[in-house]
């Protein structure tokens, strides 16, 4: 305090404890900040790389971002050299060299991809189960492929945690149950949209379809290398190298499977190897009931801040040369709070070892998410006994072709089925049996929803232009997951999607009905102003 | 209170990195600085989506131009104070008013902006006398005691020494302390909070 104001001290400090009172409500709005964080990642992607200099002559820095088949040149190489072979075989070469760095979209003709959900089921338990059609895609591990006899690794279903596939009978979503639980309440999720109005949207906006290079190879030169010469590999013929997988011979080393047809790579710690040395062995398989040492609980100030989590996570990729420049901010995957908040006997609440740090995919500018409106894309898993990564999984090529299709411009139409639960709805309408709950979604996003679509006989993946309603107000209480709602603005997927007499569309007395087609086609309206 | 030593070391790796080419890293400082810079800059407009608006383009500045900033003229926290604090000038310049708007409180009544309905009622109350400060105080005030800054993080920011911010804190608290009785701004106070 100035000297000569110390004989007012008391009333100085009473002015000063009144302006604290004083201070207004910024109305810090969440939303915003999350929202400009996007738009910062989108101009950052937009940026132009920064020239590295070697002295006389300069490359764009991005060509030395490792992407996600530079990993296979590191796992594939090592492996031909200790067979012998001093140079990358024809074949391999042939692999790596179809790989890309970073993301490549190809644009093709609008409509190239013929109408995009021909063929496509549209009943629930099919809509419903496209959620586990989504966790066995061909990223997932294939366990009968792997070399060595282990259960396969953990690998994270689309949207994991958050949203239980085939729940839609349960408006109640969770996972198993604890006997400690609150009890179950059967609870009707209105959603109320309070957003801004929605901008005009272009008439057409690229899908995108992953392709994949597949792993045509010679076998025979592939096995030449092996030393494996007791057969004639030559009698095989067009033959395409599909995986392969190996394992650090060491305390705490990772085991590693590429799969070739989808151009993926998942790395996760060897449960043979977890301990030794010291007396204590450990089975090959994992959890409570098959490790002989007994494993403590862990408790809820045993779980790291995010930020630690990520921490580890981002020390991993690192070491590896795991590249993130296609990847938004990561965050971790807390859904198991939402439980443990809502369970009475915490002290005996299981709480999980193993947390997922997530790094959002980012294409074009846009945020990658699953049907569930999460963000999507690589995964590093955590083990918080060890502070250490236990897994990677959705290390991909991000290969893609794009074509343009039609838009959905009636914002009436989108608001209406984004405040129906949207394009995956999750809750079931219990009616006049349930409690009711508003549930508000905020201004939306324009993100691209991976979505799975089976024709030629296969899963081909899409990333579909969609509108991400952000959950600005998670119900109270239990049980309630869904941080957004996403509706496709592409209208071949949106009228599939809603199609009369399909999906799980609550019919809600006095709210949201389901839709029916138009009998007459909407006026055009004009564009709405930006607020 | 100062910066904790290790905490600006992470913030000067991820300026390095973000000079390195590396803008992703600028997301961490993103997070660490929007809610200082958004309440900064409401302050100065009173105004929730001008706010946003304002901070939209300060952080964008600031992604554009990161690879510019130079550690030794400043600390980074000073540098996007200053881009907030020129944004916010330049907002009010672009709708034609006097070059000597800084913040909503230099604003005229013949200058008001539509938006500003949204609390005008309530600030008129206490809009008497906090006008009759000038600009650097009400900053000073508003720094101090409502976005709770060291005098260090406001020397900073204000290109001032640690010394003339204290000195400036308590007289411009002792000038609001003459020129309204207690009881009234007081009784003022409450009707602003309870509206």
């Amino acid at each position: 305090m100035d000297p000569s104001l110390k004989n007012k001290e008391s009333e100085i400090v009473k002015v000063i404890d009144e302006l604290v009172a004083a201070k207004p409500d910024t109305k810090f709005d969440e939303n915003f900040k999350q929202q400009l964080r996007a738009k910062i990642m989108q101009k950052i992607s937009a940026m132009p790389p920064k020239k590295i200099s070697h002295g006389w002559f300069t490359v764009p820095k991005f060509a030395y971002a490792m992407g996600g088949l530079a990993i296979l040149a590191l796992v594939i190489l090592p492996s031909l050299y200790f067979y012998g072979n001093k140079t990358p075989n024809a074949a391999l070469s042939v692999l790596t060299s179809k790989s890309s760095s970073g993301v490549s979209v190809t644009k093709l003709a609008g409509n190239a991809f013929g109408a995009l959900t021909a063929g496509q089921s549209n009943t629930a338990a099919e809509k419903t189960g496209s959620q586990s059609l989504a966790a066995t895609a061909p990223s997932a591990v294939n366990t009968n492929d792997l070399a060595v006899s282990y259960p396969a690794p953990n690998t994270p279903s689309a949207g994991s945690g958050s949203v239980v596939a085939g729940s839609a009978g349960s408006g109640v979503s969770g996972v198993a149950a604890s006997p400690t639980m609150m009890p179950i309440r059967a609870t009707n999720y209105k959603f109320v949209y309070k957003g801004s109005d929605l901008p005009q949207l272009s008439d057409n906006m690229d899908v995108l379809k992953r392709v994949t290079d597949g792993g045509a190879a010679s076998l025979s030169t592939v096995m030449a290398n092996t030393g494996l010469n007791f057969i004639d590999w030559t009698k095989f013929s067009n033959t395409k190298l599909q995986n392969i997988s190996f394992t650090e011979n060491r305390d705490n080393g990772y085991q590693v499977y590429v799969n070739f047809d989808d151009g993926s790579v998942s790395i996760s710690q060897n449960a043979q190897w977890v301990a030794s040395g010291n007396g204590t062995t450990i089975s090959s398989c994992m959890g409570t009931g098959c490790v002989p040492s007994p494993i403590q609980p862990i408790k809820i100030g045993d779980v790291p801040s995010d930020s630690k989590l990520i921490d580890v996570a981002n020390g991993f990729l690192h070491d590896y040369g795991i590249s993130l420049v296609n990847y938004g901010q990561p965050y971790v995957q807390n859904d198991w709070r939402i439980q443990y908040e809502a369970t009475t006997d915490k002290a005996n609440y299981w709480i999980p070892q193993s947390f997922s740090v997530i790094y959002p995919l980012m294409i074009n500018g846009k945020e990658v998410y699953d049907e569930s409106g999460n963000k999507t894309g690589l995964t590093v898993n955590v083990d918080i006994t060890q502070m250490k990564a236990t897994g990677v999984y959705n290390l991909m090529t991000q290969n893609y072709q794009s074509s343009s299709y039609p838009t959905e411009n009636d914002s009436a139409r989108i608001i209406k089925l984004a405040e129906n639960g949207g394009f995956r709805q999750i809750y079931y309408w219990y009616g006049g049996n349930g409690e009711s709950q508003e549930i508000d979604l905020g201004t939306p996003v324009l993100g691209l929803v991976q979505m799975w679509f089976y024709r030629d006989n296969q899963n081909q993946q899409m990333l579909v232009p969609s509108y991400i309603f952000p959950v600005t107000n998670k119900a109270a209480g239990a049980y309630y997951y869904q941080n957004s709602v996403v509706v496709p603005v592409i209208k071949d997927v949106l009228d599939w999607g809603n199609s009369s007499g399909g999906g799980v569309v609550p019919m809600m007395t006095g709210g949201v009905q389901a839709e029916t087609a138009p009998a007459t086609p909407p006026a055009v309206q004009p564009a709405p102003a930006v607020k | 209170m100062n910066k904790p030593k290790n905490s600006m070391q992470e913030e000067q790796k991820i300026l390095d990195d973000c000079k390195k080419g590396n803008l992703k890293e600028f997301g961490a400082l993103y997070d660490k600085y929007v809610r200082k810079i958004y309440d900064f800059i409401f302050f100065k407009t009173y105004h929730k989506e001008t706010a946003e608006d304002i901070a939209s383009q300060t952080f964008l500045k600031a992604v554009e131009n990161v690879k510019n900033f130079d550690s030794r003229k400043g600390t980074f926290s000073s540098w996007l104070y200053s881009i907030a604090r020129n944004t916010v000038i330049d907002y009010y310049r672009t709708r034609k008013f006097s070059a000597n708007i800084e913040d909503f409180w230099d604003l005229s009544e013949e200058n008001t902006i539509e938006e500003d309905i949204d609390r005008k009622e309530n600030l008129e109350k206490i809009k008497a006398h906090l006008s009759k400060l000038t600009s650097a105080q009400r900053e000073i005030i508003i720094m101090r005691v409502w976005q709770e800054m060291s005098y260090a993080e406001m020397a900073e920011i204000l290109g001032k020494s640690e010394e003339s911010c204290r000195m400036m804190f308590c007289r411009t608290l002792a000038k609001l302390k003459s020129e309204m009785p207690l009881a009234l701004f007081i009784l003022l106070l409450i009707k602003i909070i309870w509206i």
